[in-house]
C-alpha cells in the first residue's frame, strides 16, 4: 500500500515539477523573512550551489546558529512536496512587522520563512493557519552557559543550581517560562543578547540559557571569549515551533494545505528530525543530560 | 470572589462540626451565624463597608475566646486587604491566623491559612514562596488523612483547593501541561463545594487556552456556564467571560469575542479586578485587529497598556515596599551581626587576656619553681663544695698535724736520744741503737772499741766553780773530744761526767792511738777560758768487741762495756789522768768473763805502762 502511494507521489511530484517550470517566471511565491538576519548570504553559503530541493545533508557549513537556514530549506521542501512548486522568493521585512503579525492577519503577507512559537500566535489562530510543529514540544533544548574561565561552575550539581543566578529576558516568554520553572535565581534583563553575555563575562550573573553550540565541545565562542554549558543538565524550552500562513490571503488556504501536507511527508520521511539533528539543533551530545524542568513536559512525553 | 465564598462555606461547616461543644453557649452560635452572613455577602463583592462589621465580629469572638472564629475573620480580612493591594497587612493577618491554628493544633485551619498565604505570594509573584506554602499544605493534608478524627470531607475539600491553587500557580509559571494534568476532579468526590469545582474548571480551561486548545476548553466552559455560581460570584462571572472570549478569539469568531468581552469589561470598571480588565482589553484589541478595525484595536491596546501599567505599578510599589522592609531587616540583621561579631571579638580579646594572664601566672610559677630548684641545686653544690673543702682542709690539717706530730715525735726522739747540754747522743740512744751498730761490727773483720771516758775530779769542779761552770766544762769537754774523733766514731754522754766512745772497725792499736791523742787533747785544753782558766784531765777505759770467751762463747756488748768499765776503774785507781785498755789476744781466751775479770791485769795496756 505504502509502495503504491509512494509511486503515486513520485508521479505527482514529477507532474507538479513540470507545471511549476511553466508557471515559475510569472507567479513566484513570496515568503516574508526578517531582513535583519542577513539570511541571503548565509543561505547561499549553506546551499553551496545545491538546489534547495536536493538537500539531504543538513550539516552546518557556516558559523553560528543555523536553525533559520534549515527552516528556509524545510519550508521550500515541504511546499514542494505538498504540491506548491512555484519558485520561492524571499521578501525581507523589518522584524517588528513580522512579529506583530499585522500583515499576516490582514492578508498582506502570505507566509513567513521562520517558524514561530505557538504561544505567540494562539490569539491569532482565527487569522492564521498554524502548521504542524517543525520543532515539537520538548524538542527545543538549551544549556546553561557559564564563562569558561569560571571553572567552579562547570560541574555544578543539581543542588548547586539553586545557588546560581542567571540572566534572562522576560520578553522571551518561552525562555522565561523555562527558567521560572527551575529553582535558579533570575536577573531580568531586557536588552541585547550580547549585553547578557557580557553580564556573564563580568560575573554580574553566573550564566544564561543558550542553545547548545554545534561545536564538538559544545563551547560557545563570542568575541574571543569562551562559554561552556554546565555539564549534565539542560532545559527544555516549553513550546513548539510552527510555520504560519495567513488566512486572509487569497492563496492562504491553498498554500497552507500544501505546506502542512509537505511537512507531514517530511516528518514521515524523518527529514525534519534529520535536519534538526544534523544541524545540531537537536544535539546528540546532550541526549543523556537530565532536563531541569522536565515537569513541564506533557506526561506522555516525559523521559 | 468564588474562592472566598467557597472557603467561607466550608469553613462554616468546619466551625459547626468542630465546635459542637460550643453550641450550648448562645454567643458562639450567634457569632457563627454572623460570620456566615458576612462571608455570603463578601462572595458577591469585596465590599469594604463590611470590614467594620467583620472587625466587630472578631472582637466579640475574642471576648468569648472563640479562636476559630477569630482566625476565620483574620483570613477574611486578609483576603479583602489583599484584593485592595495591602499585601503587607494581609500577610500579617494570614500569619496571625496561622499562629492561632498552630496554637490550637488545628491542621485544617493551618492548611487554610497556608493556602491564603500561598495565594498572597502568587499575587506578589513570589512563586517560589507560593510553591513552598503549597507544599506545606499538601503535607498538612496528608497528616489530616492519617488523623483518625478528621472528617474525610474536610480533607477532600482541602485537597481540591490545593489542587486548584497548584494548577493556578503552574499557569502563572507558564507550565501549562503541568497545570492541565493537575486540574482535575476525577478522583475526588466533592458534593458541597460547586464553586470550588467550577473555579478549578475555569483554571483548567485557562491552561488549555494558554496551550491554544480552545476546542478542549470550550466544553469545560459550557459546563461552567450551566452553574449558578456565575450568578452569585461576580469575579467568577467576569473570569468566565474572559476565558470564553479568549476561546472565541482563538476559534476566530471575533464577533462573539466582542459580544462576550465587552459587557465583562464594563462590569470590571466598578470592581478592582484589574487583571481581568487588562486581559479583556487585550482580547478586545486582538479581536478588533483581526476584524480590521485598527482604530478600536489601537484604543483597546492602549487601554490594555494603561491597565497593565496600573497593575504593574501597584505590584511594583508593593514589591518596592517589600524590598524596603527586607532591606531594613537586612540592615538590622547586618548591624546585629556586626554587634555580635564585635561582641565575639571582645569576648575573644578577654579570653586572650585571660589566657595571657594564666600563662604569665604559670610561667611565674614555673620560674619560681625553677629558681627554687636552681637555688636548691646551688645550695647542694655549695654544701658539697664546702664539705669537700672542709674535708680537704681537715685532711690537710690531719696531714699537717700528722707531719707536726711526726716532727714532734722526731724531735722527741731526738730529744730523748740526745743530751741537751752537750748535744751528744745519750745513753738511751745507745741502748736503742747498740744492736744495729753491733750487727755491723760482728760482720766486719775489724773489731769495735767500747771506750768509757770519765772527767777526773769533776765533783770538785762543780763544788768549786758551781754547776754552771761544771756544765760548761762538760760542753767544752765534749767539743774537744769530738774534734779528735774520726768520722765513724760515735761519742755518747753516758751519764754525769762519763762518756762512751764507740769506734767501729778499729783495731786495738789504732784505738790506743786515738785514746792517747784525745787524752792529750783534753789535758792540754784550757777550759772556761772567759772567766778562769781551768785544767781538766780524764780517765779512759776501753775494750774491744767482739769478745771471744771460753768454749767459743762470744761475750755480749754489755760484758764488753763492763770490761771497759773495769779498765776505767783501773785507770782511776792508778791515779787518774790515764787510760787503760784491754788488749786481748787474737785467739780465743778459753776463760769465762769472771776468770777474765780476775785476771784482767794480764791483758791490759795503759798509758802509764807505755810511758814507763
Amino acid at each position: 500500500m505504502i509502495c503504491v502511494l509512494g509511486r503515486q507521489m513520485k508521479f505527482l511530484v514529477l507532474l507538479l515539477l513540470v507545471v511549476s517550470q511553466c508557471a515559475k517566471a510569472h507567479n513566484p511565491l513570496i515568503v516574508d523573512i526578517i531582513s535583519s538576519e542577513n539570511f541571503s548570504q548565509r543561505y547561499q553559503a549553506f546551499l553551496q550551489g545545491r538546489s534547495v530541493l536536493d538537500i539531504t545533508d543538513f550539516r552546518p557549513s557556516t558559523q553560528g546558529s543555523h536553525i533559520e537556514i534549515i527552516e528556509m530549506v524545510l519550508l521550500q521542501q515541504a511546499l514542494f512536496l505538498g504540491g506548491e512548486t512555484r519558485e520561492v522568493v524571499f521578501n525581507p521585512k523589518p522584524s517588528v512587522n513580522i512579529l506583530e503579525f499585522t500583515d499576516m492577519i490582514a492578508g498582506e503577507s502570505l507566509i513567513l520563512a521562520r517558524t514561530v512559537w505557538h504561544e505567540d500566535v494562539i490569539n491569532y489562530r482565527g487569522s492564521v493557519y498554524v502548521s504542524d510543529p517543525v520543532v515539537k514540544f520538548g524538542e527545543y533544548e538549551a544549556g546553561i552557559y557559564v564563562a569558561k574561565r569560571n571553572q567552579a561552575l562547570h560541574q555544578t550539581t543539581p543542588d548547586g543550581l539553586e545557588q546560581l543566578t542567571l540572566v534572562a529576558n522576560p520578553r522571551w516568554r518561552v525562555d522565561w517560562h523555562a527558567l521560572t520553572n527551575s529553582k535558579m535565581n533570575l536577573v531580568s534583563f531586557i536588552g541585547p543578547w550580547e549585553s547578557m553575555l557580557n553580564m556573564v563575562e563580568t560575573d554580574i550573573v553566573d550564566g544564561m540559557l543558550v542553545n547548545f553550540s554545534v561545536s564538538e565541545s559544545l563551547q560557545l565562542v563570542f568575541e574571543g571569549r569562551d562559554y561552556v554549558p554546565i555539564e549534565g543538565v539542560k532545559m527544555v524550552l516549553p513550546d513548539s515551533r510552527h510555520f504560519i500562513v495567513s488566512k486572509r490571503h487569497p492563496e492562504g488556504a491553498q498554500i497552507f494545505a500544501a505546506l502542512n501536507r509537505g511537512l507531514k511527508e517530511l516528518r514521515r520521511r524523518g527529514v525534519i528530525r534529520k535536519a534538526l539533528t544534523e544541524s545540531g539543533f537537536i544535539n546528540s551530545k546532550v541526549r543523556d543530560w537530565s532536563v531541569i524542568n522536565r515537569a513541564m513536559l506533557p506526561q506522555e512525553s516525559r523521559p | 470572589m468564588t474562592r472566598l465564598g467557597a472557603l467561607t462555606g466550608w469553613l462554616l461547616c468546619l466551625v459547626f462540626s468542630v465546635c459542637t461543644a460550643a453550641t450550648e453557649l448562645a454567643s458562639p452560635s450567634v457569632l457563627e451565624k454572623s460570620l456566615a452572613e458576612l462571608s455570603d455577602t463578601l462572595k458577591s463583592d469585596f465590599d469594604l463597608s463590611l470590614l467594620p462589621e467583620l472587625r466587630a465580629l472578631r472582637r466579640d469572638a475574642q471576648a468569648i475566646d472563640a479562636l476559630e472564629i477569630v482566625a476565620q475573620t483574620l483570613l477574611l480580612e486578609g483576603q479583602i486587604r489583599q484584593q485592595y493591594g495591602d499585601y503587607q497587612q494581609s500577610l500579617i493577618l494570614h500569619n496571625d491566623a496561622l499562629q492561632l491554628a498552630i496554637k490550637r493544633n488545628d491542621l485544617a485551619l493551618m492548611a487554610q491559612s497556608r493556602l491564603a498565604i500561598a495565594k498572597l505570594e502568587m499575587d506578589l509573584e513570589r512563586y517560589n514562596y507560593a510553591q513552598r506554602s503549597l507544599d506545606d499544605v499538601h503535607q498538612l493534608i496528608t497528616q489530616l488523612n492519617n488523623h483518625a478524627q478528621t472528617m474525610p470531607y474536610v480533607a477532600q475539600l482541602l485537597l481540591l483547593e490545593h489542587r486548584l491553587w497548584q494548577g493556578y500557580l503552574y499557569v502563572l509559571l507558564g507550565s501549562y501541561h503541568q497545570a492541565v494534568a493537575e486540574l482535575h476532579t476525577d478522583d475526588l468526590v466533592v458534593a458541597g463545594a460547586p464553586e470550588l469545582v467550577d473555579k478549578l474548571y475555569l483554571v483548567r480551561a485557562w491552561a488549555l487556552l494558554k496551550l491554544g486548545r480552545f476546542q478542549q476548553a470550550q466544553p469545560i466552559l459550557n459546563r461552567v456556564a450551566q452553574s449558578d455560581t456565575l450568578i452569585r460570584n461576580q469575579r467568577m462571572k467576569i473570569r468566565f467571560k474572559l476565558l470564553q472570549s479568549m476561546a472565541w478569539l482563538q476559534s476566530g469568531d471575533f464577533q462573539q469575542t466582542l459580544e462576550t468581552a465587552m459587557p465583562a469589561l464594563e462590569a470590571t470598571f466598578a470592581t478592582r479586578f484589574l487583571e481581568e480588565q487588562a486581559d479583556l482589553q487585550f482580547v478586545l484589541s486582538n479581536a478588533y485587529v483581526q476584524l480590521g478595525d485598527y482604530q478600536l484595536a489601537h484604543l483597546y491596546l492602549k487601554r490594555y497598556a494603561l491597565t497593565k501599567d496600573a497593575l504593574n505599578f501597584q505590584k511594583r510599589n508593593n514589591k518596592l515596599l517589600q524590598l524596603e522592609s527586607q532591606y531594613a531587616l537586612a540592615t538590622q540583621k547586618q548591624q546585629l551581626s556586626l554587634l555580635e561579631k564585635d561582641n565575639a571579638l571582645q569576648a575573644q580579646e578577654i579570653f586572650r587576656h585571660q589566657q595571657i594572664l594564666e600563662n604569665t601566672r604559670l610561667a611565674q610559677q614555673r620560674g619560681a619553681l625553677l629558681l627554687i630548684l636552681a637555688l636548691a641545686l646551688l645550695g647542694f653544690l655549695y654544701w658539697r663544695w664546702q664539705n669537700k673543702r672542709y674535708l680537704s682542709l681537715l685532711e690537710e690539717q690531719v696531714k699537717q698535724r700528722t707531719a707536726e706530730l711526726d716532727e714532734r715525735n722526731r724531735q722527741l726522739q731526738a730529744l730523748s736520744y740526745s743530751d741537751s747540754l752537750t748535744g751528744l747522743h745519750n745513753r738511751h740512744y745507745f741502748f736503742s741503737e747498740a744492736d744495729k751498730l753491733l750487727t755491723q761490727a760482728r760482720s766486719a773483720s775489724q773489731s769495735t772499741i767500747f771506750c768509757l771516758i770519765d772527767i777526773d775530779l769533776f765533783k770538785q769542779i762543780n763544788d768549786s766553780y758551781g754547776h754552771a761552770t761544771g756544765d760548761l766544762v762538760l760542753q767544752q769537754f765534749a767539743e774537744v773530744v769530738t774534734k779528735e774523733l774520726r768520722e765513724q766514731d760515735e761519742l755518747v754522754r753516758w751519764g754525769g761526767e762519763e762518756f762512751l766512745l764507740v769506734m767501729p772497725q778499729t783495731d786495738m792499736l789504732t784505738a790506743q792511738q786515738v785514746v792517747e791523742r784525745l787524752h792529750n787533747a783534753v789535758a792540754q785544753f784550757s777550759f772556761c777560758q772567759d772567766s778562769q782558766p781551768l785544767s781538766c784531765t780524764c780517765s779512759i777505759g776501753f775494750a774491744a768487741f767482739p769478745l771471744r770467751l771460753a768454749e767459743a762463747q762470744l761475750g755480749s756488748w754489755e760484758q764488753v762495756l763492763e770490761l771497759a768499765d773495769n779498765c776505767l776503774y783501773r785507770a782511776k785507781h792508778g791515779g787518774r789522768n790515764a787510760w787503760v785498755g784491754l788488749n786481748l789476744p787474737a785467739q780465743p781466751l778459753g776463760m769465762t768473763l769472771q776468770q777474765l775479770q780476775q785476771n784482767l791485769d794480764a791483758f791490759t795496756v795503759s798509758s802509764t805502762k807505755l810511758a814507763g
